[in-house]
């Protein structure tokens, strides 16, 4: 590579950005700056925009005098991530199996979402009920009080079923189980209505999780959306309690 | 005739002293040159490391001189030293240890050869600098005699050092306070290599003395019992407070001037050489006690001898078996450890404060330690009875007087020799040297002796002074009395350095200062003399290396100190106004600098601009901003900038010193210029060819209109000829009306007195500017009126 190319590809960015970009997974390459010479500055990681976040804007956002292209409103956004060892929930679920009582891991996310928001209250906008992403919407259940587990699965294996989708109903959080896979997201936009989205990638051995918090840093500051998943990695690595 | 029996006949007939004293001279002659002789065969080994310069020839001198000298007088010496400390009581094996550079030696080896310090003999320490320990002894007498003893400073130096300007100004100084000190030129008739009658056509050194009003003796320096005698009286006419006396002994030294010198054919004869052999110190020494005394047979000299060999025998095994220093404890002895004083350190509530001007707060702040601490005493050209250029020990001579309020010459280097010499002896002192740039007059007791002292000696004496100077830029003080130069003096381990910005912290970093354990450089800034502020009244300490916030802010952080302080805070208020928060850290103490102070303020802010009134260059800007790099990098969201002095010398007219300075202005526009992301570049690199230095690439300077005296804008009806207050002394800014000798409607004649102004400073008698008829007084008495300003009118 000539001298010149290796200049014109690399990217300028303050050193305080760069460690806000670091510590919220952002790729520097999806910013843009507004320094000199496109220096990234640390205004300009606070204030990226999800590419689908545009989506989630009400009508009424968009005034109608708005010159076109209409002004995109920003929305602040905070990601963090964490890994959860899978091995103690997946045990208890085949011990369970073995008395007759099936559950999945899609059965125990919901319910140790709802002990984080227990724990991490002021994450929660009122009783902080937790939607689950399914292939066709999602199916949103009450965390407190809380919904039976039996019942919580017959739930979501009915709106798998019947295509149910309460996206339309009032959720703290989407959840979403991505497929085993080695690759996994290091961005997801927020759902409409949702401040806060939680994507679950098991790893292809299935021993381990990786978790990442998508939030809205306007409703929830950064340090309750990191106290909730730790209160959720907490709840999954010792999961005989999601079952009492 | 057995040996008793003449000795008997020669006490009769002459002014023999003890016997015990005689043979204890000889004894000590012979430790230094059997010492030197072992210590010359170890350097050729390669035992010791660095230069050593051998006394051999000379021992007469500091034998004779020494036996007069208790433990608690103190000697300076030079280079040659190493006599001085064996004849002055030092351990033979010590200080063969320390020049093997060897744990146990006098020093720990931090000093060596020519830095050989020892307090419990009163061995102020071989000197590596010619002339410098002249006037440290100047001090130590000083100090005992404050202290109400009669110990006495004595000054070993050579026949170089009587053409040095320290000779001189500690000569002087001393005669004038008669100080109990002895200067002892040992004139071996070269300075290195340099003949002595090549550079003086007055080679009679003890001459010199009557160009100070004191005697001067001069005695064979190889006659050990001469220099005895001329000591003797030397030591009793300081001890009973008749002042110095100087004493030229004529000596040799039959060595080169250091190991590897050659001992004759570059700048001496074989036969020069052999003349000074046959006049041994030691052989005519034993062939006096022998043969005219009648003391002591050879035999019992050669037991001496004998003796002495196994003592430096002992000696040089101790050196070869200490250990050597550990190299971990390099950086132990710079500072006192704590830094601080405990008074500093102490948690105080502020429950009261009064407005007080700078120079008040300060005076305040010394007279209350000066009264807490008798051994305080103050150096200062003008500053005794005349209370000092600025004001600055208004009434102080008067409280303390002309003992400790000490009226000097202007001789810095003398007197904060003495300084140094005073405070590392149990006094404190402060050495005035009125503008910070005369500091460079006496650099050398500053930076080589102050500042290194503590180091030197691993930790076991220290310099706790305070060299006070009015420092900075302040209306057209000119090329030589505008410098602040505090860089410089951070630059040199040891030294503490102040830039207070308000009354409040002068005052409380003085008193600091005067409890230290380390030399303190307090650099007051001149541009705030006539400045008033809050004070804590009582007790009140600054520690040092504790930063102020003097303005919270959130968008930027502001470094600034000393009059850059108002600066910064004003460009912050007019920041503010567009939305951006400047947050402006004080520091206070350059050294040592609160720098964490700094980076937590940057973890805040994520920006930094440092504003400095010293020169850029290897400057504070550099400084802080490097220490930010290193400390908190993933912090900056903008490269960090500096504003700093023009690298000029202070221009005298006010256009281009107004063009020099950092303003307000170019403060709030440095912000702007950081807040976007493209800091000042500066440009004091003066890199040829880098950029064109034509004016048309500077940046104008914005020409401010000389600031109006404010009252002669209230013009009296009619055009009447104004009478105004004088502009007068740089540091004073205003005065207040006391009388008016004349009423409306009088007629008065040019030059008649007509009123009085009593400034800080004095009382300015206001004269008629023209004859006719006082029409208006628009100042009444008690009106407090600014330097230039109108305060009444005459109608011709």
């Amino acid at each position: 590579m000539n001298a010149a190319l290796a200049q014109a590809r690399r990217l300028a960015v303050s050193p305080y950005a760069r460690r806000l970009a670091r510590e919220r997974a952002l790729p520097l390459e999806a910013l843009r700056g507004s320094g000199p010479h496109g220096r990234i500055l640390a205004a300009d990681v606070l204030g990226f925009v999800a590419a689908a976040v545009p989506a989630i804007v009400p009508e009424a956002a968009i005034s109608p005098e708005a010159v076109t292209p209409p002004a995109p409103v920003v929305v602040r956004i905070a990601a963090f991530a964490t890994s959860i060892a899978l091995a103690p929930l997946k045990d208890l679920l085949k011990t369970l199996a073995t008395s007759g009582h099936v559950f999945d891991v899609e059965d125990a996310l919901p319910r140790a979402a709802g002990r984080a928001f227990g724990q991490v209250p002021d994450a929660g906008a009122g009783n902080g009920p937790v939607a689950l992403e399914l292939a066709g919407g999602q199916v949103v259940f009450v965390t407190n009080p809380e919904m039976p587990m039996l019942s919580l699965r017959a739930t979501r294996l009915a709106a798998l079923a019947d295509g149910r989708d309460d996206a339309e109903k009032p959720a703290a959080l989407s959840l979403r189980v991505l497929p085993a896979s080695d690759i996994r997201p290091v961005m997801m936009p927020l759902l409409a209505g949702r401040a806060m989205r939680l994507a679950v990638c098991v790893a292809t051995a299935g021993d381990s999780a990786e978790c990442l918090l998508t939030v809205d840093a306007a409703s929830l500051d950064e340090a309750t959306a990191a106290a909730w998943l730790s209160a959720l990695k907490s709840a999954i690595e010792q999961p005989l309690r999601l079952f009492v | 005739m057995s040996a008793a029996r003449a000795y008997e006949d020669s006490r009769s007939a002459s002014n023999l002293p003890d016997r015990e004293i005689l043979l204890d001279l000889f004894e000590r002659m012979v430790l230094l040159r059997r010492f030197e002789s072992v210590a010359q065969i170890a350097c050729r080994k390669g035992e010791t490391p660095g230069f050593l310069h051998l006394y051999i020839g000379e021992e007469a001198t500091g034998v004779g001189v020494c036996a007069h000298l208790r433990p608690t007088d103190w000697v300076t010496s030079t280079h040659r030293g190493h006599g001085h400390a064996l004849a002055k009581g030092a351990d033979p094996g010590r200080v063969m240890a320390e020049l093997f550079g060897k744990a146990d030696g006098i020093c720990g080896g931090r000093g060596g050869t020519m830095h050989l310090y020892d307090r419990s003999v009163g061995l102020f320490g071989t000197n590596g600098i010619v002339a410098a320990g002249i006037g440290h002894a100047v001090g130590i007498g000083m100090s005992a005699r404050q202290q109400g003893c009669d110990d006495i400073g004595v000054a070993f130096f050579g026949d170089g050092a009587a053409n040095h300007g320290g000779f001189h100004e500690a000569l002087n100084f001393a005669a004038v306070q008669r100080a109990p000190a002895v200067f002892i030129c040992e004139n071996n008739l070269y300075a290195t290599a340099t003949p002595l009658k090549s550079i003086t056509l007055n080679p009679e050194i003890a001459s010199k003395a009557a160009s100070y009003g004191m005697p001067g003796v001069a005695v064979d320096g190889n006659d050990v019992f001469a220099v005895w005698l001329a000591m003797k009286e030397a030591t009793e006419r300081a001890r009973a407070g008749k002042g110095p006396t100087l004493i030229e002994a004529k000596t040799y030294r039959t060595v080169g001037h250091h190991e590897g010198d050659p001992v004759i054919g570059t700048y001496r004869t074989q036969e020069e050489l052999d003349a000074w052999i046959k006049r041994d110190p030691i052989d005519m020494f034993r062939k006096m006690l022998i043969e005219d005394y009648g003391i002591a047979d050879a035999e019992a000299l050669a037991t001496i001898e004998t003796r002495i060999e196994k003592v430096v025998e002992q000696a040089l095994t101790f050196a070869r078996n200490s250990p050597e220093p550990d190299p971990s404890t390099v950086r132990l002895h710079v500072f006192a450890d704590p830094i601080n004083p405990p008074a500093a350190l102490q948690p105080r509530a502020v429950t009261e404060t009064r407005t007080q001007g700078w120079l008040e707060a300060v005076r305040d702040g010394i007279a209350e330690e000066m009264r807490a601490n008798k051994t305080i005493l103050y150096f200062g050209e003008g500053t005794g009875e005349r209370g000092g250029s600025f004001a600055h020990t208004k009434n102080l001579w008067q409280e303390f007087g002309a003992e400790r309020m000490v009226d000097t010459p202007i001789s810095e280097q003398g007197f904060t020799a003495a300084a140094v010499g005073a405070s590392a002896t149990g006094a404190r002192t402060v050495s005035d040297l009125m503008f910070a740039d005369f500091a460079f007059e006496t650099a050398g007791q500053i930076f080589l002796q102050a500042a290194k002292l503590r180091y030197m000696t691993s930790g076991v004496m220290s310099a706790p002074m305070v060299v006070r100077v009015g420092a900075g830029a302040l209306r057209s003080s000119g090329p030589h009395h505008s410098g602040i130069y505090h860089p410089v003096f951070a630059h040199m381990p040891g030294l503490i350095v102040c830039v207070p910005s308000t009354p409040a912290d002068a005052k409380g970093l003085m008193k600091t200062a005067l409890r230290a354990g380390d030399p303190v450089i307090m650099l007051e800034p001149k541009a705030l003399f006539a400045s008033k502020g809050e004070v804590p009244v009582g007790d009140h300490f600054v520690p040092f290396g504790v930063a102020r916030i003097a303005r919270a802010g959130a968008d930027i952080t502001i470094v600034a100190a000393g009059q850059m302080v108002q600066r910064a805070l004003e460009a912050a208020e007019a920041l503010a106004a567009e939305g951006i928060g400047a947050e402006v850290i004080d520091p206070r103490t350059i050294m040592p600098l609160d720098i964490d102070s700094i980076v937590a303020s940057v973890r805040k802010t994520h920006r930094l601009l440092v504003v400095d009134e010293a020169w850029a260059m290897c400057g504070l800007g550099g400084e802080i901003a490097q220490a930010i790099n290193e400390l908190a990098f993933d912090e900056l969201d903008a490269p960090p900038g500096r504003l700093h002095t023009a690298p000029t010398s202070h221009p005298f007219a006010p256009v281009l010193e107004r063009a020099m300075l950092v303003d307000s202005a170019r403060i709030a526009q440095g912000v702007r210029d950081v807040m976007a992301g493209r800091p000042p570049v500066p440009d004091h690199w003066y890199t040829v060819g880098l950029k064109s230095v034509a004016p048309a690439n500077l940046a104008p300077a914005p020409v401010k209109p000389p600031p109006a005296a404010p009252a002669t804008a209230i013009l009296a009806a009619g055009d009447d000829e104004p009478i105004t207050m004088p502009f007068g002394d740089l540091t004073v800014s205003e005065g207040t009306v006391v009388k008016w000798l004349k009423s409306v409607g009088d007629a008065v004649k040019e030059g008649e007195l007509i009123a009085e102004i009593e400034t800080d400073k004095a009382v300015v008698e206001i004269e008629a500017p023209v004859s006719g008829t006082l029409c208006a007084i628009d100042q009444p008495v008690g009106a407090v009126v600014p330097m230039g300003g109108r305060i009444g009118g005459i109608k011709k």
